[in-house]
């Protein structure tokens, strides 16, 4: 018989669903951070990312009786996330909201310098319009590696694909944005 | 491009100066991937967020409760009496196919007929577990016995003093 250890997620969320509900408190504070710059990134507004990364814990916590703690759980509840964006997506789309409609204090650090504070609000900024010219699908893939810092293996289990094709799609969309950058960086302002 | 550099490459915990081509065309990459990678470190989303104190006044509160998809109380009660009826069900048809062709003939006690899956020994040995099993009052137990009711006429010389009576409105076909 071959004894495995469960990973630590696996491992709380079998407690949770055992019913020490307390153990869902560890999960949330290890992957809120990553969910949330996904749903930022994504959404383009920081209380939709908020509302998003929140729904997505509400509803893992509720459905926790349907994990198999022999599967993954950060691509189960990437799953969760990334269905939750869509979803807060499409309604915003319905309602005719851009991306870039939130002010442009959104994108700034509290308590950053103002200095350091604008030059992150304008990379920012830059690489979210660089990113909403993409494909979903590439650009989805990127923010997941890149902020979310899935592994290409997780990336395709939450997006139902394999994982050459989710390379595929990173690749692709790197070799984008890298012309586009150059193009904007060689192009006079 | 090798396929490890690609990861290496695209590792966000990665710094580019810690990476080291393998080839010419990994070196290539990096030098064209740069500015790119540097700005997708600079330009990720802040983390700027904190559910735990939502979280536990929840938990206090007790407010959120689990979607259950589970079997109901129901559900796992009668599921072990169905699977059991449906297994006496399949026996005695399968038995009943042969059994009826044959009634009249005469046959060894331990020898199965033609047709039946099993031998008398041994349905006589499922049909008393299945009515041990479940009390002389339950749906089975009923059922088993109005069952071994219609087996009288495929067995009635095996069977005739192993019988308690025949439910009321049960039929005993004679063949």
């Amino acid at each position: 018989m071959e004894l495995r250890l469960l990973e630590p997620d696996a491992a709380d969320m079998q407690q949770v669903q055992a019913g020490c509900l307390d153990r869902f408190r560890p999960l949330v504070a290890r992957h809120q951070s990553a969910m949330f710059r996904y749903a930022r990134s994504r959404l383009g507004s920081r209380t939709l990312a908020e509302d998003a990364v929140q729904e997505a814990f509400l509803a893992a916590f509720r459905g926790r009786h349907t994990y198999d703690a022999s599967r993954p759980f950060r691509a189960w509840l990437w799953t969760i996330l990334a269905n939750t964006c869509s979803r807060l997506a499409k309604k915003r789309a319905e309602r005719a909201t851009t991306a870039f409609a939130a002010p442009p204090e959104e994108w700034v650090d509290p308590g950053a310098s103002a200095l350091a504070a604008l030059e992150r609000q304008d990379e920012r900024r830059q690489l979210a319009e660089l990113l909403a010219q993409l494909p979903d699908e590439q650009a989805d893939a990127i923010r997941m590696r890149f902020f979310g810092e899935l592994s290409f293996d997780e990336i395709a289990a939450v997006l139902s694909c394999s994982a050459a094709t989710i390379k595929s799609r990173v690749r692709y969309g790197l070799e984008k944005l890298a012309g586009w950058l150059k193009s904007s960086q060689e192009s006079p302002r | 491009m090798s396929r490890d550099f690609f990861d290496e490459l695209t590792d966000p915990t990665q710094e580019p100066c810690d990476l080291a081509p393998a080839n010419e065309t990994d070196r290539r990459l990096l030098e064209e991937w740069t500015p790119l990678l540097a700005l997708l470190r600079a330009g990720a989303p802040e983390n700027g967020i904190d559910l735990i104190p939502r979280w536990e006044r929840m938990l206090r509160d007790a407010a959120v409760e689990p979607v259950r998809h589970g079997p109901t109380r129901w559900q796992r009660w009668g599921a072990p009496v169905l699977r059991q009826a449906a297994v006496l069900l399949i026996g005695l048809a399968l038995g009943a196919t042969g059994g009826w062709a044959a009634v009249g003939k005469s046959q060894p006690a331990g020898k199965p007929r033609a047709g039946d899956h099993y031998s008398m020994d041994e349905r006589q040995l499922m049909f008393r577990v299945l009515s041990q099993e479940n009390g002389p009052d339950t749906a089975v137990s009923l059922q088993a016995r109005g069952e071994l009711a219609r087996c009288v006429g495929c067995h009635a010389a095996a069977l005739k003093d192993r019988l308690g009576p025949v439910p009321l409105g049960m039929v005993v076909p004679r063949g």
